[in-house]
């Protein structure tokens, strides 16, 4: 445990060093001002067209935390696919670039502490990014007033939805993890598990043109964003979490794996 | 003494290939080994197994009794090892890194400060303490890389080439600093080197490889009382007949032979 956390730590301080975390902050904050813009103009047409036409448009349905925030939070998982790719690719591949991969590997450590320490950096710096999208419901806060004179945004809902986007982040840096483990190019890992998890956030809509049955199932319940809607609308689904958490068991157990197998081969 | 290191029958394969070939030795307890042979016949290969780096194909390889795949994080925690590369990271300064590697070795909270100090005492890195280790030269690379093998003081050292690529007065220190360690007599230290004049000033013993076999394992009186008529042979005499007789014996006839000095 105590490795665990000094990999961790000197994993977090070499991250602040490069200029990579502050330019995906950047990335993050920018997409999440785009992603907002777009919903709240939808919204705002939705309203318009509800004071026109109050007899085809019942207002009531004119909910900020369902038609601002929530699609917001849903796609700002599609960011957490492209950005967790770069966090993750330097985790180990750069150790065994740089030959370090040999100091920690003959360090008095189990491969254990090291994956756990490289994994637990990443979530957190990943985590980090997605408190800029955070930043979308803190500001809305501050304007949106509902009819009774609280606030406009339902904060359990969002909680929930972040839950979930967080659970995403971490299956997506387990994933990335095991690339980074199977290769000394950070170039490689990072394309490879960008591709894994673009390919998981797009395969349902690939399942959507397949013919129905086994085969548009099973691609609707790999599909990423599927298990995440769950969440954004506020609801916690069993299967989501083992789909989200199945992902980060395997990917560690992969990446203990990967590293183990130094010691034999 | 006691034996502090044991390789028995260690062999290494690369694919078809092999690396180290049913290679023995023993190190006593406080003795210095001098490891040498031509690039490229196992050497670094050896160390790594006997870090636990890389696994040994087939034989055994015991540090302090503890077999090295069998029980890794013991004999982990016993060695102290410099690479052939300093494993040095760019973007932390030396202080950072040293602390991080301290981290590693499990030192004491006690003594961790008063450790890491220790450490940069004895490889003169104090004036580059708070500086990027990418903005240091490679000797004062190799230096850092040293002040990590030696924190936690553990009882064996194994170091891969410790004075390549460094300047004529930073291989006197580097060399004065391992006479040093030799001298406490708690460290059991093996050494790898091309250079010859080295290993004569700082090694009891000497292991000689070739294609991954020993060709010479000995005090370097013992390898001058192995060679016929060599009893007045220099190290560098010793090495050239043991590693290729042949072309040995034809340029030891010429007059001009004499034992290399390097630049120190």
């Amino acid at each position: 445990m105590r490795h665990t956390l000094s990999i961790a730590r000197k994993e977090l301080n070499v991250y602040f060093t490069t200029p990579l975390p502050y330019a995906l902050f950047a990335v993050s904050t920018v997409f999440t001002g785009f992603f907002l813009i777009g919903v709240i103009q939808n919204f705002q047409r939705l309203s318009l067209a509800a004071m026109q036409f109050p007899q085809y448009l019942d207002s009531s349905f004119l909910n900020l935390t369902d038609l601002v925030v929530l699609p917001c939070i849903h796609q700002t998982g599609l960011l957490v696919a492209i950005t967790a790719p770069f966090l993750s690719m330097r985790l180990i591949a750069e150790e065994k670039r740089q030959r370090t991969f040999e100091l920690l590997m003959t360090a008095p450590i189990r491969p254990l502490d090291l994956v756990l320490g490289k994994y637990v950096s990443g979530v957190l710096i990943l985590t980090m990014t997605l408190g800029c999208t955070f930043l979308a419901p803190l500001m809305l806060d501050k304007f949106a007033i509902s009819v009774d004179g609280s606030s406009g945004i339902e904060w359990s809902t969002v909680r929930v939805a972040f839950l979930g986007l967080f659970l995403w982040a971490c299956a997506a840096m387990a994933i990335g993890l095991f690339v980074s483990a199977l290769t000394d190019s950070q170039a490689v890992a990072a394309i490879i598990s960008l591709l894994a998890l673009i390919l998981l956030w797009s395969v349902g809509w690939m399942g959507q043109s397949a013919e129905a049955g086994v085969i548009q199932t099973v691609l609707s319940y790999m599909s990423a964003p599927n298990h995440l809607m769950g969440f954004v609308q506020g609801v916690i689904h069993l299967q989501d979490l083992t789909y989200f958490l199945s992902f980060v068991v395997l990917g560690l157990f992969l990446s203990h794996r990967a590293i183990e197998a130094q010691r034999w081969t | 003494m006691a034996t502090m290191i044991e390789v028995t029958d260690l062999t290494k394969l690369y694919r078809e290939r092999a690396a180290v070939d049913h290679l023995s030795f023993s190190v006593e307890a406080g003795e210095v080994l001098g490891f040498l042979g031509p690039n490229g016949a196992g050497k670094t290969t050896t160390m790594r197994i006997l870090t636990g780096f890389l696994p040994a194909t087939d034989g055994s390889a015991k540090v302090a009794g503890f077999d090295v795949f069998e029980s890794p994080l013991e004999v982990k925690r016993r060695i102290g090892y410099l690479p052939e590369q300093p494993p040095v990271y760019l973007d932390m300064t030396v202080q950072d890194y040293l602390a991080f590697c301290a981290r590693l070795k499990g030192v004491q909270r006690k003594a961790f400060r008063g450790e890491i100090d220790r450490a940069i005492g004895a490889t003169r890195l104090g004036d580059a303490r708070e500086r990027l280790i990418g903005n240091l030269s490679k000797g004062f690379r190799q230096r850092v890389g040293l002040a990590q093998a030696i924190l936690g003081s553990p009882p064996v050292l194994i170091l891969d080439e410790p004075t390549v690529g460094l300047d004529p007065v930073q291989i006197i220190e580097v060399r004065a600093l391992i006479r040093d360690l030799a001298k406490t007599g708690e460290h059991t230290i093996i050494l790898s080197t091309h250079i010859l004049h080295e290993v004569a000033e700082l090694c009891q013993k000497v292991l000689i490889i070739k294609a991954g076999q020993r060709v010479g394992f000995d005090t370097i009186e013992g390898l001058r009382g192995q060679l016929v008529d060599g009893h007045r042979a220099s190290l560098e005499e010793i090495y050239l007949r043991l590693i290729d007789p042949v072309s040995a014996s034809a340029s030891l006839s010429a007059p001009s032979s004499s034992e290399e000095r390097d630049a120190s």
